[in-house]
């Protein structure tokens, strides 16, 4: 009787430590769900989402081999790494909108460039490089 | 003019048609959004197997790719099933989901996973199989996993002991 009450409390603490883990276990990819919509707000600002991703992959990788604190230290990581860009996002996307706007003002005034200043190079090029010239009557 | 004027109207046309390509390069959309799912026998082309023991794991390698123009969460699905039970480019298969196998990708990016996939087949053996792989692509907009319309699979013929001078 002792023998069997033994293994039921043994039992019982088994479940008590097992259901709380798989409970955490079965909500991950949700919570990987979660951090989507960010990573898509930051992507569509033109930031660099390397390191966010990999901290994801490694928690999902951590994941399969069921180690929940190792997966959840990932996760973690990765949803820091996504509240320190989220300030910065609008200012890259500023920068990133100028350099565009600049390039394409760049791109858009060189046929005007040429248009003025290559007859007037050509120009002073042909003078500078026949001034020493001498002119003879003949 | 020093500088002939034909000359100059030929360096002028070639400078616009450049400055326009510059441009349009610049602010070009991302083009056709698209993604792909790809099966590989030892994560290469090919060298898939051909029997498998039922109950038994099989190694093969999910290839998944994104250029959907944004970050994609992504789950593939594997299905044990007949000719019937397909999937189609609109429709999953109708077989009960075995395994499945999530992943973040960034855009333009893509990865090879390797995956033991458990061969788990009822009713009367030998027979030929499909396993089936489908890609679902989470939507945060909806909150839920929608099927993407890509799928693969491979045929093996599951027996019940190892056929020996066969691939597993």
């Amino acid at each position: 009787m002792y023998k069997y009450c033994l293994l039921a409390m043994l039992l019982l603490t088994f479940l008590l430590l097992v259901t709380p883990v798989s409970r955490a276990q079965e909500g991950f990819p949700d919570e990987i769900a979660s951090v989507m919509r960010d990573l898509e707000y930051l992507h569509s600002r033109g930031l660099d989402l390397e390191p966010v991703i990999e901290a994801l992959n490694k928690a999902i990788e951590a994941y399969y081999k069921n180690d929940v604190a190792e997966a959840r230290e990932y996760l973690e990581r990765a949803k820091h790494l996504v509240e320190e860009l989220k300030p910065v996002a609008e200012t890259v996307h500023l920068v990133n909108l100028l350099t565009k706007i600049c390039t394409v003002i760049a791109l858009a005034s060189i046929p005007l460039v040429v248009y003025f200043a290559l007859p007037r190079l050509y120009l002073y090029l042909w003078f500078t490089s026949r001034k020493k010239w001498i002119v003879i009557r003949r | 003019m020093i500088l002939d004027d034909e000359v100059f109207a030929v360096i002028l046309a070639v400078t616009i048609v450049s400055s326009v390509v510059g441009i349009a390069m610049v602010l070009r959309q991302e083009a056709e959004q698209w993604t792909a799912l790809g099966l590989l026998g030892e994560c290469k082309i090919g060298k898939y197997p051909k029997t498998a023991v039922n109950g038994s794991l099989q190694d093969l390698c999910i290839y998944v790719a994104n250029y959907m123009g944004k970050p994609v969460y992504y789950k593939v699905i594997y299905r044990v099933g007949d000719q019937e039970a397909l999937p189609t480019n609109t429709t999953p298969s109708p077989s009960e989901p075995l395994a499945f196998w999530i992943g973040v990708l960034g855009n333009k990016d893509n990865a090879t996973v390797p995956v033991k996939v458990p061969i788990t087949v009822r009713g009367p053996l030998p027979r030929k199989v499909a396993l089936i792989f489908e890609l679902w692509l989470y939507d945060t907009g909806t909150h839920e996993w929608i099927y993407s319309g890509r799928w693969v699979h491979v045929y093996v013929n599951v027996t019940l002991i190892p056929i020996e001078g066969t691939t597993q």
